[in-house]
């Protein structure tokens, strides 16, 4: 029965083990371990979003193209944190290096105005030749740095997925 | 003529015989329009580099910002 279980949620890209639930990204990118099973879990067009309560994990992929082929994460975490600061979005994130499973990438901290308010953003960046990824923790309170901080702990990439 | 009309209106140093001149002292009210007008331009200006550096800006980092916010 317990098998069963695994079995249907392993299926929703989320598996529940002794240390936490394990969240996979669908395409098979990544992985990364959450206290509780994602309330909702949507995927629009290369993108996928997961609801922890008021707190969202929002990740998104987009392909290299000839305007940003041969930019370092840097690069590119520099201009989406001028995209913050220029477009006509209230709000600021800066851009820094951090590591995760051992990788380096770029970290993200910082916030926005949305219609329910001022949400706390705190995302990762990284990528290939081919594409970049950016996954974001979102939501107000503190509860975005705890999600956070253990979704950077538990980050796992393709081919080091357990279960 | 029209040109040279053009050229001493805006008061560069020639007359319409085309022989050179002093520069002919502004008024205040000439020198207010002026500096309006280099304003205007500045705003223009900046506001062109500002939407050339955002374009720029969403090529190299081409993801959707309120993904996540709905």
């Amino acid at each position: 029965m317990r098998a069963f279980i695994i079995g249907v949620v392993s299926f929703l890209s989320f598996s529940c083990t002794a240390e936490g639930v394990t969240v996979r990204d669908p395409n098979g990118e990544f992985s990364f371990l959450a206290d509780d099973a994602p309330e909702e879990e949507r995927e629009e067009s290369g993108k996928v979003l997961w609801a922890f309560g008021a707190v969202r994990v929002a990740a998104q992929r987009v392909p290299r193209t000839s305007y940003n082929r041969g930019l370092s994460l840097a690069e590119v975490a520099a201009a989406l944190s001028e995209r913050f600061e220029f477009e006509d979005i209230e709000g600021s994130v800066e851009a820094s290096p951090c590591t995760a499973d051992g990788r380096a990438i770029q970290c993200l901290d910082g916030w926005t105005e949305s219609e329910s308010g001022r949400v706390q953003r705190r995302g990762l960046l990284f990528g290939s030749d081919d594409e970049l990824v950016l996954v974001e923790v979102i939501g107000d309170g503190g509860r975005v740095d705890e999600v956070f901080e253990r979704l950077l702990q538990s980050f796992r990439w393709p081919g080091e997925l357990d279960g | 003529m029209g040109l040279l009309a053009i050229v001493g209106s805006i008061g560069l140093p020639m007359s319409v015989d085309g022989q050179s001149r002093e520069r002919p002292e502004r008024s205040g009210e000439d020198l207010q329009r002026l500096e309006a007008r280099q304003r205007q331009l500045d705003v223009v200006s900046e506001a062109a580099s500002r939407e050339v550096r955002v374009e720029r800006n969403r090529r190299k980092a081409p993801f959707d910002l309120s993904w996540g916010l709905r």
